[in-house]
């Protein structure tokens, strides 16, 4: 309490006296010779109730003031500043203070007992910025104050910040109170923002962050960096709207986004939180079965995914055949899904693009977690290098776990086999200045199993990139990336040691990518920038293994060519109510030796129509192009996968979206209700042939058949935000299918005409829950229900070679049983003691409560003599776990 | 004190079994009714072809109709230059009495001409492209290896051809294994009617205690040079038995019969052997149907499985022999105890339950008989476990 009368004191010192001329009307308006007792009190009465005045008793100076009616308080207040006096406006009333402004914020460090003032450098930083806003009830000037008031528009931006960790802010909703203006803080915690000028009201509001208002008066282009407080969760009655009214803002529609708080509390086998796995119960995201790390989404195949961690593109996702993602849940702070709307600086896949982000380190002291769960053991540090300047994150995971390997079935291809990984993330930011800074990131895996002694499988990820954010001025930005992608994958079978062989193949590309976000007048923000890839392929290399091996060493010609594209798209607000994004991107395909061209233009286009504050409606339109495919023909990721460049004997992908959303908000902004459907067609997917050879195969392209895909569905969510209870239920209902592009006779497949995708499963309900207790106590549900993914099945048998021998269906004409699963967690958090050294979380959990035995596949073998049906369920027990996280 | 609690709590969650295959078999009809031809035509020897129509996944015999066809199907091999070699197996006013299938001498037919297989039917003509033979190179070496845990045994074959591009070989294996019997028996019992029967004396050659078996293996066995330096495989493995086979008790001995085949050939057979084992796993690839080389030239779209090559063989035989190798572990059940009988009154119904003397009992104090060892006859005769007491000619001793 004493620092509050040290602030009263300091407005205590001041003294005024009123007096007030009044004019006859019909005379010029204004005062004469008045003091400043008068001139207030003349102001009170003639234009604004509401002014306030503490007179310096020396000042004894005289006002005359001539103005038209209008001009008369703008003119009154400049007239005072003159004379040393401050005016400031707060709520629509006027504070006239001598010499200093009214301090509606307490000085920084306030709240940090026994500490002086300023203590710390990051508050000093704070202290230092040229407008930190941390406080509400503060009136914030904008701009340069003594500029005339001209009306119009201004632009503010600025930085969002943890006020703890000093950590970037992504995805804060950034809003004017009437809703005529809204935008989200972008990957670096960076917004911006048209305004009206003069007094005006922006909310702030992020998940699990305190909503914060703040007042200001905009008087020209201006900066304005906030920092906010994590949401304590025993405080009631907060209410975050971010989430809700991103959806009622934007035109893009189909975007999930979710943040690392949930996909922690998501219950999962073996309790390793999983970001690819809280993907897979979002609306439209399918998989083939459990361990499948490739996912499906809108009725498009796993390579149509573009999956960036922090950039850099991940060409396999997958720990352990996809018991896990490569995604360390230490070091990633959310994954944001872009199913529909593509914006057009992404390109290169057609059905999606996943974005994981990484954290940045916390900027005011080291500290760090460490988890032990059933599978691995993680290890995560982070904190500044050069205090508020350079911070580092870096986290690392391994496993301990060959023995869940022997639990795995017989027939899974890994039984008896072994399994174990690595990854290393590690994060660099550097601020220069205010408007610059640099991230470093570079990631590095490597995963090795076998099936037996004689065969070892080994696949490694490297990611390294080199981004820098620029602020050019208040409109214009810019982020430059620069990086390098690596994933290469062998295997190495010595089972004879005259036939030992290596097979090696790799993606590497580098990359650069170059974006701008320019804002043109309240109405426009155009956004527009190059990419380019330079590819580097090597589809296969087999060489001998071992002195007696007599295998013929062979290198498969390499592919490269350069991906190059350029894009220019547009954010029109046409009033509160409509939106439009349009985007223009032109992609092409350079291959040294292809006489063929491989480009064209991409279109995309949304709009958005809000019938009031809480519903809207929105449709849009997306053209994609994909130069690399995926060569597999397991219905899985699996790791012997291998990538192919598009080119004059394999076209590129093509193929289109249209999809149409009806959005409600309900419920205090905390229940969202979205409906969405859409119509999808790929031209170039390409299927296999019948006893297609994927490997070290020259030809390749004549083992390929071209399909198009025919997608089409509709998305039911409901979505509660916020309060004890909170999660979503989502309905789909879609379809998937595939049709040979080439007549090719009694050997086209399923006779040229529409079958099942592998992953076309029509019904999918999921749910996913998380009730709170207490801030400490929480329990979580996953439910998940879904329609039997197609299979090829035998349908005839006969005898030939002197076994039993099957006859096949058609291609995925049958459908495994429904897949129905249930999982429970139950999270405690760490107790909020501030002098603890160690916190310490526990997660103890399920998987498959209810011990359903899903297929994941149903095959059948022949002993030689007689034909045996059977179903491979891949987790068909319930599976309790424990998850521990210390953090210090 | 916390960390103690989450050591118990770990280990108390470290328990879980996971996952399992199951036993599946949903009601799928399925559907029968595609020609199947099996067979090669093999240049200097006698070659088989077998016709047959796929079964549906229920059908327990093949439908009248189809019979029908099949046995009213001629066949025929031709060569290009208008050679023409008839079906040998006889021919009973239009019917072929035997299972439809044709038995061609080919012991002099010309190895530098093109030959093709030519079967007539109701439903049209049907052949097999025209090709040259391919010779099959030569089988070096049979040989074995015994697993590090003693549990399997790989049967490996080396063989080489002179193809500069490498070959595809394919191997059909017959096997061939003496086994014994549980109990030596010198004594049998003959019945002469319900009431009434004896025992008798056995002369050792008529002995019940020593049997052959013969099975042809139902693995799919093929291997390519095509990536190797030479044309020349080093024990490769054929296919595997365990340390419980009874093929491998007494002696064993794999026949090996090494075909050469086109690429296609080999497509062929590798994804026959695809679909009939390597499915269903979690990277498994996906089954899909295959055609053969046959054409029906009436109704090119119908689907026809098999394929029928030209070729040249050549045969490797060897004899594994347990008493050197001691790799086999039996697992058959433990015997029961035999019963001592010694009149008729007991030994009728012993007779009619199954069971058959061995040999005669002695009170070892007094030196009486006290009767017959009766056991159950599978124990006694082992032809009741599928062989025959037929001794193969090239049987070593």
């Amino acid at each position: 309490m004493k620092k509050l009368t040290l602030f009263l004191s300091l407005a205590a010192a001041f003294c005024c006296a009123l007096t007030l001329k009044a004019q006859p009307a019909g005379e010029a308006f204004g005062v004469y010779k008045a003091d400043v007792d008068e001139l207030i009190r003349f102001i009170r009465t003639e234009i604004s109730s509401d002014v306030y005045c503490v007179r310096d008793t020396s000042d004894h100076k005289s006002y005359t003031i001539r103005v038209p009616r209008a001009e008369f308080l703008q003119r009154a207040f400049r007239e005072l500043r003159e004379n040393g006096y401050s005016v400031t406006e707060i709520d629509g009333k006027y504070f006239i203070l001598r010499g200093t402004d009214i301090a509606t914020k307490l000085p920084a460090g306030y709240f940090d007992e026994r500490k002086p003032v300023v203590d710390t450098a990051f508050q000093k930083y704070l202290a230092d910025q040229a407008t930190v806003m941390t406080f509400q009830n503060k009136v914030y000037e904008i701009g340069d104050p003594d500029a005339a008031r001209t009306g119009g528009r201004a632009t503010v931006h600025g930085y969002v910040r943890n006020v703890s960790s000093g950590e970037p802010l992504v995805g804060v909703s950034v809003y004017l109170e009437d809703g005529k203006s809204f935008t989200q803080t972008d990957a670096y915690g960076y917004y911006k923002m048209t305004l009206p000028k003069g007094s005006t009201k922006l909310g702030f509001s992020g998940y699990s962050l305190e909503d914060m208002k703040l007042d200001l008066v905009v008087y020209g282009d201006g900066a304005l960096d906030v920092v906010m407080k994590e949401k304590v969760f025993t405080l009631k009655g907060a209410v975050v709207t971010s989430e809700s009214m991103s959806q009622h803002r934007t035109s893009h529609m189909g975007i999930e986004k979710v943040r690392i708080n949930l996909i922690k509390n998501v219950p999962v086998a073996f309790g390793e939180a999983d970001a690819l796995k809280v993907v897979l119960t979002l609306p439209g995201v399918k998989s083939v079965g459990e361990a499948a790390s490739g996912f499906n989404v809108r009725g498009g195949s796993a390579d149509q995914n573009l999956i960036l961690f922090n950039e850099g593109t991940i060409y396999n996702p997958n720990h352990m055949f996809g018991i896990l993602s490569l995604f360390n849940p230490d070091v990633i702070n959310d994954v944001e899904l872009y199913k529909s709307s593509i914006p057009a600086q992404y390109g290169g896949r057609i059905s999606s693009v996943l974005e994981v982000r990484s954290r940045d380190g916390n900027s005011k002291k080291v500290q760090g977690s460490l988890g032990l769960g059933l599978l691995t053991s993680r290890l995560h540090l982070e904190g500044p290098l050069v205090k508020d300047r350079t911070t580092f994150i870096l986290g690392g995971r391994t496993t301990y776990s060959n023995w869940i390997f022997n639990l795995l079935p017989a027939n899974s291809n890994y039984s008896g086999g072994r399994a174990s990984f690595q990854d290393v993330n590690l994060g660099i930011s550097q601020k220069i200045g205010n408007r610059n800074t640099i991230h470093a990131y570079g990631y590095f895996s490597r995963d090795k199993f076998s099936f037996s002694r004689d065969t070892t499988f080994h696949y490694r990820n490297i990611n390294g990139s080199l981004k820098w954010h620029s602020i050019f001025s208040d409109r214009h930005s810019m982020t430059a990336t620069v990086g390098y992608d690596s994933y290469h994958y062998g295997i190495r079978d010595s089972f004879n040691e005259y036939e030992a062989y290596t097979l090696d193949t790799s993606v590497d590309q580098y990359f650069a990518k170059l974006n701008f976000t320019l804002s043109l007048g309240d109405a426009h923000t155009l956004g527009y920038g190059v990419n380019a890839t330079q590819y580097d392929l090597n589809p296969g290399s087999y060489h001998p293994f071992g002195f007696l091996s007599k295998v013929k060493g062979v290198d498969m010609d390499r592919e490269k060519a350069l991906e190059a594209a350029l894009y220019l798209s547009d954010t029109w607000v046409v009033d509160e109510h409509l939106s439009f994004d349009a985007g223009f991107r032109w992609s092409q395909l350079l291959r040294p030796g292809d006489t063929g061209f491989h480009g064209g233009p991409e279109i995309r286009l949304s709009g958005k129509y809000s019938l009031d504050d809480v519903t809207s409606i929105k449709a849009g339109f997306n053209t994609m192009r994909q130069y690399i495919h995926m060569i597999s023909n397991s219905v899985n990721v699996s790791p012997t996968d291998s990538w192919r460049l598009a080119g004059d004997k394999l076209p590129p992908q093509t193929g289109w979206q249209a999809a149409a959303g009806f959005y409600r908000t309900l419920m205090d902004n905390t229940l969202d209700l979205s409906v969405e459907a859409y119509y999808k067609r790929v031209k170039h997917y390409i299927d296999y042939k019948s006893g297609a050879v994927l490997v070290m195969n020259p030809n390749l392209a004549d083992d390929l058949i071209q399909t198009e895909n025919r997608s089409y569905g509709v998305e039911f969510m409901a979505k509660k935000t916020l309060g004890k209870l909170n999660g979503w239920v989502s309905y789909t209902y879609s379809r998937s299918r595939l049709r040979e592009m080439e007549d090719r006779g009694v050997m086209t497949t399923n006779g040229g005409r529409w079958y099942n995708a592998p992953y076309d499963k029509p019904h999918d309900l999921k749910v996913v829950a998380n009730y709170k207790f207490t801030h400490r106590y929480s329990i979580s549900a996953n439910f998940d229900y879904s329609t039997g993914r197609p299979v090829t099945i035998p349908v005839g048998r006969y005898n030939y070679g002197s076994g039993m021998r099957l006859v096949y269906s058609d291609r995925n004409s049958y459908r495994v049983p429904d897949y129905l699963r249930l999982d429970l967690a139950l999270i405690i958090e760490p107790g909020h003691y501030l002098k603890k050294l160690t916190h310490m979380s526990l997660t103890l959990g399920c998987y498959n409560v209810t011990g359903r035995k899903n297929p994941y596949s149903v095959y059948y073998t022949s002993d030689g003599h007689s034909v045996k049906g059977h179903m491979l369920s891949v987790f068909a027990t319930q599976i309790p776990y424990a998850n521990i996280n210390l953090k210090f | 004190m916390k960390t103690r609690h989450i050591l118990f709590l770990l280990l108390a969650v470290l328990t879980a079994a996971t996952s399992c295959v199951y036993d599946y078999n949903p009601q799928i009809e399925g559907e029968g009714g595609y020609l199947i031809v099996e067979g090669n035509i093999v240049i200097g020897d006698m070659c088989n072809v077998r016709l047959d129509y796929s079964w549906s996944l229920v059908d327990t015999a093949q439908g009248d109709e189809r019979w029908r066809i099949l046995a009213s199907s001629k066949m025929h091999i031709e060569d290009n230059q208008g050679g023409r070699y008839e079906n040998l197996f006889i021919n009973y006013g239009g019917t072929y009495i035997v299972y439809p299938a044709g038995l061609f001498d080919l012991t002099d037919a010309d190895p530098s001409r093109e030959y093709r297989l030519v079967i007539e039917n109701e439903k049209g003509t049907y052949v097999s492209p025209w090709q040259k033979s391919l010779d099959a190179g030569e089988i070096d070496d049979l040989s074995y290896k015994i697993s590090d845990d003693g549990t399997s045994m790989s049967i490996l074959i080396s063989a080489h051809s002179d193809d500069p591009a490498g070959s595809y070989y394919r191997w059909s294996v017959r096997e061939t294994w003496e086994y014994h019997a549980d109990v030596y028996a010198i004594y049998t019992f003959v019945a002469h009617s319900r009431e009434d029967g004896e025992i008798v004396f056995v002369d050792e050659k008529d002995r019940t205690y020593r049997c052959w078996s013969t099975a042809e293996r139902p693995e799919i066995m093929t291997a390519s040079t095509v990536e190797l330096t030479e044309d020349r495989l080093v024990d490769h493995q054929l296919y595997t038995l365990g340390f419980h086979d009874e093929k491998m008790s007494v002696i064993y001995s794999p026949e090996v019969v090494q075909m050469r085949m086109p690429k296609d050939a080999y497509k062929y057979w590798e994804m026959m052997d695809r679909n009939s084992r390597d499915v269903g796993g979690l990277f498994s690839p996906e089954p899909s149907e295959y055609r053969g080389n046959i054409i029906n030239l009436d109704n090119p779209e119908e689907m026809v499985l098999g394929y029928v090559g030209v070729m040249s063989v050549s045969r490797k035989k060897v004899f594994l022999d347990n008493s050197r190798i001691r790799f086999y572990h039996s697992a058959r059940a433990p015997l029961p105890p035999p019963d001592t009988l010694n009149s008729l009154d007991q030994y009728l119904p012993a007779y009619w339950l199954g069971k058959l003397p061995s040999v005669e009992v002695y009170d070892e104090m007094t030196g009486r008989l006290l009767g017959y060892e009766w056991w159950p006859a599978n124990c006694v005769d082992c032809r009741r476990r599928g062989g025959t007491l037929t001794r193969p000619d090239d049987w070593p001793d």
